[in-house]
């Protein structure tokens, strides 16, 4: 090998270095920007961050589409902007944490996620679209009325979710045994399998279950955490798409089709 | 020797191996009797080793019937696992257990299968161990030991099970040159106790000194035996001679191995004048 | 210009050091330290977690993954021993389970377990509650890798060992349980130490199961932690957790293959 030979040897080496260096650290694009002045990750689309299942608020139809109240209204928002809506399936950590909107995998979460002061450190919330009530499941027949009952017992609860925070709160005091699932269909099965005695989620969530097990399961409590639900984009990062989402829901509520959806997926009429 | 005929140690009758297509024994027709220590000698590949493993079953026989001590191997009903306890075995590569220590090693046959308790156990063990000279070897690995001492271990081992007939399947021919003596002299003193041997060996010397029979065989048959001043000393047939002139004197390997064509008239081969283990 | 040859190899390997440092440090340069400190180190969120991080969840990791490999280990063996057995049908089922096993996700395995027992037995339940169904359900799938090195630690004894122990008078059973097995064991611990590595970072798995405050182990405590806190600075503390018990394995991994190698 000649001198020539051995640093262009070398030279290849550092330039296949010096690529891959760069390209890690290539800037990322600010994304597409469209006429209305909104920013989104990728063009035509407005990507939505969600965690499957929660219906009613999303989850998948029988033909595989997701579907419901959350996704209802983004596609208000998506038409406003005369995108499409694109709905990513992605962990609750990832959602919660702000993660997901900070690297630009979303330009939106809708998730049932709760407005918390926690929360708001990490991504902008939208205005409240959903009074939140949690609500205790039971198998049909079973005696719990209330927390109280459940003393000692097993008490199922779905990961990063406010019922779990509730829970979490009060299991202290009132001895519960606390099991934590990762995800809705994990925690209704665990019920169905007597494997928990009871199990706390969103009120509409567990309408929408024992309507599909009808007779199986009774909702034995309700709990009013004064909690409400909001979409988020990216902290400081998108305050057009944000001041878009508030201007579509407040027009949505104004004619009607707030209600609409609201009849379609929840069931009752909204009390205000 | 004392050889009382009435039912040898080992009786062979009419025994066929093949492997696959392969027949590696034609038809042997064999006794061992009481005491006798017999050598089987020829070349590699001539049936010795199998014929060797089939009299404790290492081997399934395609054909023939195989007595040992009256029982008969061959009975599909045999207990196997009995039968064999009467009978040692020594191997060309040891085959001691190396993740047991010296004694255990001798021990632990006696203990999982005579049922002897640990103190009868290492007693047996330890005067064994002094019967091949290694008593100073008890608490060492294998893996310490030399090969020579390896084998000798192993022939311990065997002992201590209280065998009636002892097989020995070229228990040299993994060693070092320098090493063979010592396991030679092991076997030697075996012999004068009386112990029946059926030894598969290329040890010449040892043959010749210590069998009261030797055997030789080729192309899976026996092709003559007899005292080993005669098979050795004046054999009779070609094969045998066209043999020992090549294991006595291996430089003539090259001529003597040419098909089709004779030798220098074979004489009786001499055994070598020099012989390094002169037992 | 005309090195000679011990200057080219030097200029070569110098070059060489130059540029992976250069690539090192664009790479450490270019990163915001500041906001990966904010989003992985925060001081107080990590004090937060100790003890229980310890106390609860590495015990409790530190359970899950010795039942599971309990559970493997003694199913393993029996499955390897069928493999090796000389009846056609113990062959074919093991054969069968080590294939269909090896090729389903431990997780879906986990799940299988943990919600299709209590499915298919209503009124029984598995032993040890959640510990017994991790340790099976884990358990399942490393038994079947556990099976084949087994297997191949049974036949890399040498034949001769079942050969001496055979005409010593001892069954197939003694030899094999005396002889070959303790032999093979020598030769599977490294493997074997390697599958209790990927056990203990499987243990993360239980968290299909439904875990309750006592039964948490060390991802989803970290897990919970960040979903409590908003912040990631609990994966980070997860992640080292895991490596006090990974890297001393390793290392006894590496001690144990360089006895074996001079062993022979």
């Amino acid at each position: 090998m000649t001198f020539q030979s051995a640093v262009r040897r070398a030279g290849i080496v550092v330039a296949i270095a010096a690529l891959a260096a760069s390209a890690g650290c290539a800037k990322k694009e600010d994304g597409e920007t469209q006429a209305s002045g909104v920013k989104l990750v990728e063009k035509g689309k407005l990507t939505v961050c969600t965690h499957l299942p929660y219906a009613p608020f999303q989850s998948k139809d029988a033909s595989g589409k997701v579907v419901g109240f959350d996704v209802d209204l983004m596609d208000l928002v998506a038409k406003d902007l005369g995108v499409e809506q694109k709905i990513v399936d992605t962990p609750f950590e990832g959602i919660k944490s702000g993660q997901d909107l900070n690297t630009g995998k979303c330009d939106a979460a809708a998730a049932g996620m709760t407005i918390s002061e926690e929360r708001q450190k990490v991504m902008n919330f939208s205005d409240p679209y959903f009074d939140a009530t949690q609500a205790m499941l039971v198998k049909t027949g079973k005696a719990y009325k209330t927390l109280d009952d459940l003393r000692g017992k097993k008490l199922g609860v779905q990961a990063a979710t406010t019922g779990r925070d509730y829970a979490k709160k009060v299991a202290e005091e009132k001895g519960l045994q606390l099991v934590e699932f990762e995800d809705l269909a994990a925690e209704q099965q665990a019920l169905a399998n007597g494997q928990i005695e009871a199990a706390i989620n969103d009120l509409p969530v567990w309408t929408e279950y024992i309507k599909e097990h009808q007779g199986g399961f009774e909702v034995a409590a309700e709990f009013d955490t004064g909690e409400q639900y909001g979409f988020s984009v990216k902290k400081d990062g998108n305050p057009e798409l944000l001041k878009k989402v508030n201007e579509v829901l407040a027009k949505a509520k104004q004619d009607g089709t707030y209600n609409t959806i609201y009849e379609k997926w929840i069931g009752k009429k909204p009390t205000a | 020797m004392t050889t009382s005929p009435s039912q040898p140690a080992v009786e062979i009758r009419d025994l066929h191996k093949s492997f696959g297509p392969l027949e590696v024994l034609k038809g042997i027709d064999f006794e061992v009797g009481h005491g006798e220590v017999v050598c089987v000698i020829g070349p590699s590949g001539s049936g010795k080793s199998t014929l060797l493993r089939c009299v404790n079953l290492l081997e399934e026989p395609t054909a023939g019937r195989i007595w040992v001590n009256g029982t008969e191997m061959t009975d599909p009903d045999v207990e196997i696992d009995a039968v064999r306890r009467g009978i040692g075995m020594v191997f060309q590569s040891f085959n001691l257990f190396p993740h047991l220590t010296v004694l255990d090693n001798l021990t632990i046959a006696q203990r999982r299968v005579l049922r002897r308790g640990r103190a009868e156990a290492e007693r047996v063990a330890r005067a064994n161990l002094d019967r091949v000279g290694l008593s100073d070897k008890a608490a060492a690995f294998p893996a310490q030991l030399s090969g020579g001492q390896q084998q000798r271990v192993a022939i311990a081992r065997s002992l201590s099970m209280d065998p009636e007939l002892m097989l020995f399947d070229e228990p040299t021919s993994a060693l070092d040159p320098e090493l063979v003596g010592d396991v030679l002299t092991v076997m030697r003193k075996l012999a004068e106790d009386g112990m029946t041997m059926m030894v598969v060996t290329h040890e010449m010397a040892f043959a010749r000194d210590v069998a009261d029979r030797v055997v030789f065989m080729d192309g899976g048959v026996v092709v003559e035996q007899g005292p080993p001043d005669e098979v050795l000393g004046a054999p009779r047939h070609e094969r045998t001679r066209s043999f020992l002139s090549r294991v006595l004197d291996p430089t003539h390997v090259a001529q003597l191995g040419r098909p089709g064509e004779t030798a220098e008239p074979p004489e009786a081969p001499g055994l070598p004048a020099d012989d390094r283990h002169q037992l | 210009m005309k090195l000679r040859r011990r200057q080219r190899e030097r200029l070569s390997l110098w070059l060489q050091y130059l540029a992976f440092v250069a690539v090192i440090a664009v790479v450490v340069l270019a990163a915001d330290w500041g906001r990966l400190r904010e989003a992985f180190f925060r001081v107080d969120i990590i004090e937060s977690m100790f003890p229980t991080v310890i106390t609860v969840a590495l015990r409790n990791t530190i359970l899950y993954t010795l039942g599971a490999f309990a559970f493997g280990l003694v199913f393993g063996t029996i499955l390897a021993l069928m493999r090796l057995s000389r009846v056609a049908p113990y062959r074919w089922v093991a054969t069968a389970y080590i294939e269909l096993f090896r090729g389903l996700p431990a997780l879906l395995v986990l799940f299988l377990v943990g919600y299709g027992i209590p499915i298919a037995f209503p009124e029984r339940e598995i032993p040890g509650g959640v510990f017994g169904s991790i340790a099976i359900g884990l358990g399942l799938t490393a038994a079947a890798y556990m099976a084949e090195t087994i297997r191949a630690g049974i036949q890399a004894v040498p034949k001769g060992q079942m050969e001496a122990a055979r005409t010593l008078g001892m069954s197939h059973f003694t030899a094999m349980r005396t002889i070959v097995i303790p032999q093979a064991f020598r030769i599977v611990i490294p493997p074997l130490t390697n599958e209790l590595i990927l056990l203990t970072k499987d243990s993360s798995l239980a968290y299909v199961l439904g875990v309750t405050a006592q039964t948490i182990e060390v991802t989803k405590f970290g897990r919970d932690t960040l979903n409590d806190r908003v912040n990631a600075t609990p994966l980070l503390v997860a992640g080292l957790t895991y490596l006090v018990i990974t890297l001393p394995l390793s290392q006894v991994v590496r001690r144990l293959e360089l006895r074996y190698a001079k062993a022979r």
